[in-house]
């Protein structure tokens, strides 16, 4: 018989009944876990498929097969209607069903041989027990229809199937259609009448009518009559409609006849229209069917499109069969359309040439050009596939290996959608599917084991596809019990297969590794899915080849993560088209996180500088700015039309300075048309890059982690671009993916945000040496604008403060406290006489009112307390601030910052004093002095400090880079009469020092400077016999123990925390009378 | 190196073209066809011969001036500049070069070493020079003359 049947028939056949069963494992899983809640349109869309089995095997005479779905189709039925709850078992026979089913499909010719007794007994078995006695009769019963006519045979069929067509209000019918008259010549195919046949109700029984065929002898043999019977809620002219065929061969047959009328069809369809949730096969077959009357027969495409058609159609094409390809009619329209183009092109070259015209050439030849490149790329897009092909079938794997090793396992499958090239996806699927059945076999744990550990009972599995950086990258990932590098390691030692030192020197993720290492596995045992044969070098060789690579993270205890990265030479990737000058450049969206404009009067406020670099304040985070531009180094530029090449264009850039400095709009003449406005506008955005306080578009791009934003001219719009990649002689520029042909022909370059951050060392900035420095330039920043402040008033205007740290502390007092003996002022205070001083007796400040309420601040001064005068209220501020020592110094004001907006006077206590009252000795020169310069012991007073002293003063080296301290620490040792060598960083310091030498008695240096720290310079200065026995005050922000301790290793004579005058200046005098009288 | 050559005794087929001063040779059967300049996309930071990639027809093709890629200047702008469709081990490569001249039957006995006036060209670039007429032509290395640069990358 199988000699009669077209091959091709036959083929269409199984590749139909594949995908039937493709969809249908994932399905009987779903069905499975909702259990009770199981969702009828899912139980029907198997049973359409088991149905669908059944009718197609009939026809080509495969028994074994239609009897498996037939009964398999019972069960599906009872589920349906809700006799039978699922559970693991029934779906286990079913799955084992369709699996048979599969196995006898894909060899039609074995199947009669296959052995189905037992699958059928189970099948029986699990109808038999739900059902009644009755019911149990109408499996195996078969009830004899009779046609209207007396002559036709008598028909028997199982009473299961006549039952529910009843159930259903569904005639049956006895159709004879003759395969050559009724469909080869009427340009249909035996599968196009199953669809219609299946559409529109179902088809209990087929047979080929052999004796009406006739021996080859026979002239008149050119029919091929089919002998159907189909149950559908058609009426009878409706099925001769249909299938065009007249009433002759259509009867209705019935154990009990009567007409339904066609009117309760109707009706019953907007019923079910109505009442979606209880959906059922019958009526889902009546909506079919009105809708398919209204339709010539044998329009197919339509059919293609019924999305629960297309769902299942499109599954198994990919990873099953190899010989056909579904391809969505769109883009089959796309080509086709392509092709009349194509066509047209022809013609028109074809005429140019006969007509001898150039310009009809150039014409002809640019429309072939584009034509022949949409054309290719509409081709390349059929080759593109959904990865759910391939990812559907792992649900079912991981299924079956749990139950077999007794393990609970949730499968997530994520990014199904993401589309790859077919045959990526084909060379995908072994290496996958052995990477999950490791992860389920040797990664995640029984539910023993999990507990006690703490986790959840069920492991997870997450198979993911996504898009990166240009890339496809498929995850696969578990939270079993992770991989041991410690053990990784062992093994490969044990197998030889690495040599101990060289082990010793490998990190943890080095070790992982191994695993790569060909003949290597870490199966304790070899158990029945993995660990034997194909291990991870296999997988690793196997992806290498699609040009993939495999990173390994794993933790113990907590699971394991493989990630594949896939080039997607053939990937198409969703992209925003972004402008800059003339060019074009697409970032692949998934790396787009937003897409933000700051305009003009923002930027001052949103952009700032931050180490050298832009950075851009984004809802109270500041991510690091790119500008495109300079990255690529664009100058502006236009492409010459008569040569094709690009050229400056001075006069835009000059336009561009010009727009800079005047307003823009007197620089643009005045449009009119729209287009001119929009020019004008690509003008303005233009000029806009070049003037630093102009509206930015900035792309927030993401990638591995790394966040920034692409300053760029303008975003045009998304497209989906095929990657196509670069040549050889542009391999080494990573900050592009690949390049792209977008829709007018011309090229654009594919911007790979992680490639790009890397260039620009955004990324390795973070474990840079550069990161360092700036991090420690940042916190000694931090540490010398760091200021404790009390802050008080002076005139209630007048805001002033002065450093906490010269605080003793402060009392509230009342005017009539102060007492006046001259020009001073002193109080009572704890049992003595208070000396006081305001801002007002040397700086140029306000007198304080009468009306204020007053403060006095106490200070100890070479162990005697001074009060300054202020007003209320106080504060203690503790903050970073910036201290201008130019704008407001005067003696008494050591300069002043800002504070919330407003300007405060920073009061300098020891000039005060020393301005006010030199009688207190706080200037008082060292004995030193004299006792050094010898010859002018009797000149000038201690209250005298002059420049003329300093001259033959004991000279000290300072070395501080703080403009603020290095001028505050200058002023104090030189109030004490010291000549002062200031430098602003270590390096400055030491060639001061030599060119110097026998002057400089002393250094005091900070710690943290640029060039050369403290630390070094004092290394510097105990290095050099010349210099090696200096004494060394280090003066630091750094308080730390260790800090103290690494200054002392240097060789630091005195170690001091920023900033205490009086004890620098008795550390400068004791040290300075120490070295002498060495 | 043209003792090498001269073992053969092939004729071939090559396409003879100017670049500056010079008429150089490539084998016509690495050259699928020659088209005029059209739009281009530079590639920053792309090596200075490199002009951009363009489209020729769905392909994304490497633009190379030849002449900066030979160290001899720069290709001059001219309406008689025309691109080389080069096939170079599998990746098909656009050569921009001032004017194509003609084409030369070529039998590697004509192979003459090189005189010392083309060697300022970038060095190993030449498989030899040959006499076409009044003219001497130098015959390309293609595979020196593609083949990156150590440093690259």
């Amino acid at each position: 018989m199988d000699e009669l049947l077209d091959d091709e028939l036959l083929q269409e056949f199984i590749t139909e009944t594949r995908e039937h069963l493709y969809s249908i494992e994932n399905d009987l899983l779903s069905i499975e876990e909702q259990g009770e809640n199981v969702d009828l349109e899912l139980v029907n869309k198997v049973f359409r498929a088991a149905h669908s089995i059944k009718g197609g095997s009939g026809f080509f005479g495969l028994d074994k097969v239609k009897e498996l779905a037939h009964r398999a189709e019972t069960v599906l039925d009872m589920l349906r209607s809700g006799k039978m709850v699922p559970n693991s078992e029934i779906t286990n026979v079913l799955l084992a069903a369709f699996d048979q089913l599969r196995e006898m499909v894909n060899m039609p010719g074995d199947s009669r041989n296959a052995d189905i007794s037992e699958l059928l007994q189970s099948l029986n078995a699990l109808a038999s027990s739900y059902l009644s006695s009755a019911e149990k009769d109408s499996l195996h019963n078969e009830t004899v229809l009779k046609g209207e006519s007396e002559k036709s045979p008598e028909i028997s069929l199982p009473q299961v199937d006549i039952d529910r067509s009843e159930r259903m209000g569904q005639n049956i019918y006895r159709l004879s259609i003759d395969l050559i008259h009724d469909i080869e010549h009427q340009g249909m195919t035996v599968l196009d009448l199953f669809n219609k046949l299946w559409d529109q109700g179902e088809l209990l029984d087929s047979a080929l009518d052999f004796a009406a065929v006739g021996s080859l002898e026979d002239e008149i043999a050119n029919q091929l009559p089919m002998q159907l019977v189909y149950s559908t809620s058609l009426d009878a002219r409706q099925v001769a409609e249909l299938f065009s065929i007249d009433d002759e061969r259509l009867e209705r047959l019935s154990s009990n006849p009567q007409e339904e009328p066609v009117a309760e069809t109707v009706t019953e369809t907007f019923e079910v229209e109505n009442n979606v949730a209880e959906n059922d096969l019958d009526a889902a077959g009546q909506e079919k069917a009105n809708v398919g009357l209204s339709k010539p027969p044998g329009s197919e495409i339509n059919k293609q499109e019924k999305p629960d058609k297309s769902v299942e159609a499109s599954s198994s094409a990919v990873t099953k069969v190899e010989e056909t390809l579904r391809v969505s009619v769109p883009l089959l329209e796309k080509l086709m359309n392509l092709a009349g183009e194509l066509v047209l092109g022809r013609n028109q070259l074809r005429a140019a040439i006969a007509s001898n015209n150039d310009l009809a050439l150039t014409k002809a030849d640019q429309h072939l050009n584009q034509v022949t490149t949409e054309l290719q790329d509409a081709i390349m897009q059929t080759r593109l596939q959904p990865i759910g092909h391939l990812f559907g079938k792992f649900p079912r794997v991981v299924r079956d290996m749990a139950r077999t090793l007794g393990k609970d396992i949730q499968v997530d499958i994520r990014g199904k959608d993401v589309e790859l090239d077919r045959s990526l996806i084909e060379g995908l699927s072994d290496p996958l599917t052995h990477m999950i059945r490791n992860a389920v076999d040797h990664g995640l744990e029984i539910p023993g084991e999990r507990i006690e550990s703490g986790k959840p009972t069920a492991g997870t599995l997450i198979i993911s596809a996504s898009h990166e950086a240009g890339q496809v990258v498929i995850e696969i990932s578990d939270d079993g019990r992770g991989m041991d590098p410690e053990k990784i390691a062992h093994s490969a030692l044990k197998k030889g297969q690495i040599r101990e030192e060289k082990l010793a020197g490998m990190s943890d993720q080095e070790k992982l590794e191994l695993i790569l290492m060909p003949g290597f596995s870490t199966a304790e045992q070899v158990s029945e899915f993995s660990g034997r044969g194909v291990g991870m070098d296999v997988v690793k060789t196997n992806l290498n080849k699609l040009g993939g690579q495999v990173e390994i993270s794993s933790t113990v205890g907590k699971g394991t993560r493989f990630r594949i990265k896939l080039p997607l030479t053939l990937a198409i990737i969703p992209s925003l088209i972004i402008s800059l000058e003339n060019e074009r450049f697409a970032i692949p969206q998934v790396n787009v996180e937003e897409l933000i404009r700051i305009r003009a009067e923002e930027v001052k406020n949103r952009v700032e500088i931050v180490g050298g670099s832009e950075v851009l304040l984004l809802r109270d985070k500041t991510l690091p700015l790119v500008r495109f531009d300079e990255f690529l180094g664009i100058v502006p530029s236009y492409v010459d039309p008569q040569t094709g090449r690009r050229e400056v264009d001075r006069r835009l850039s000059l336009a561009d300075r010009r727009s800079s400095r005047y307003d823009l709009n007197s620089v643009i003449p005045q449009q009119t048309s729209a287009e001119s406005q929009l020019h004008t506008l690509n003008k303005r955005g233009d000029g806009r890059r070049h003037t630093p306080d102009s509206a930015l578009e900035v792309a927030i791009v993401s990638s591995n982690g790394t966040r920034y934003g692409l300053v760029v001219d303008g975003f045009q719009d998304t497209e989906e671009i095929v990657v196509k990649p670069l040549g050889r002689h542009l391999e080494g520029l990573n900050e592009y993916a690949g390049a792209t042909i977008l829709g007018d022909g011309s090229v654009a370059l594919i911007i790979d945000t992680a490639g790009l951050a890397e260039k620009v060392e955004l990324m390795s900035a973070a474990g840079s040496q550069r990161a360092a420095e700036l991090k420690q330039d940042a916190e000694r920043k931090r540490l010398e604008n760091q200021h404790a402040l009390l802050m008080f008033h002076n005139a209630s205007d007048e805001q002033c403060a002065i450093s906490l740290d010269n605080v003793l502390r402060i009392e509230r007092i009342h005017h009539d406290q102060i007492e006046m003996h001259g020009q001073r002022r002193t109080m009572q205070y704890r049992g003595a006489s208070l000396p006081l001083v305001t801002m007002a007796d040397t700086a140029r400040v306000k007198e304080i009112e009468q009306d204020q309420e007053l403060v006095v601040i106490v200070s100890k001064i070479k162990g005697n307390e001074i009060g300054l005068l202020g007003a209320m209220p106080v504060d203690v501020i503790e903050r970073c601030v910036e201290i201008d020592t130019v704008t407001h110094r005067t003696p008494g004001i050591l300069g002043s910052t800002i504070v919330d907006d407003t300007t405060v006077l920073i009061a300098d206590i020891y000039e005060l004093v020393d301005t006010v009252n030199p009688s207190w000795g706080v200037a008082s020169r060292p004995e030193l002095l004299r006792f050094d310069t010898g010859s002018n012991a009797d000149e000038g007073g201690p209250d005298t400090v002059n420049a003329s002293h300093q001259i033959d003063a004991v000279t000290l080296l300072l070395a501080e880079d703080s403009d603020f301290f290095r001028n505050q620490v200058k002023r104090h040792l030189e109030s004490a009469g010291y000549r002062v060598l200031a430098c602003p960083d270590g390096q400055a310091a030491w060639e001061q020092l030599l060119d110097n030498l026998g002057q400089v008695r002393l250094v005091v240096t900070d710690i943290e400077m640029p060039r050369l720290s403290g630390l070094e310079l004092t290394r510097n200065i105990r290095g050099d016999e010349k210099t090696k026995s200096l004494p060394v005050i280090a003066v630091s922000s750094l308080a730390g123990d260790d800090d103290r301790e690494r200054g002392m290793q240097c060789g630091v004579t005195e170690y001091q925390v920023k900033l205490d005058r009086d004890a620098l200046l008795e550390a400068v005098e004791r040290l300075l009378e120490e070295s002498v009288a060495h | 190196m043209s003792e090498e050559l001269g073992g053969r005794d092939e004729r071939q087929l090559l396409i003879t073209f100017d670049l500056g001063e010079s008429v150089f040779a490539i084998p016509s059967d690495l050259v699928q066809e020659v088209v005029k300049p059209s739009l281009y996309t530079p590639v920053h930071h792309a090596p200075e011969y490199v002009l951009g990639i363009r489209n020729l027809r769905g392909r994304v093709v490497t633009l190379v001036d030849l002449c900066r890629r030979l160290e001899l200047g720069a290709v001059t702008e001219s309406g008689d500049n025309r691109v080389l469709i080069v096939d170079w081990q599998g990746e098909t490569i656009g050569l921009l070069v001032d004017r194509i001249v003609d084409t030369a039957d070529f039998s590697a006995q004509d192979l003459k070493p090189l005189p010392p006036s083309l060697l300022n060209v970038r060095s190993g670039s030449l498989s030899g020079i040959f006499r076409q007429g009044e003219r001497t032509v130098a015959l390309l290395d293609m595979d020196s003359v593609l083949q990156l640069d150590k440093h690259q990358n």
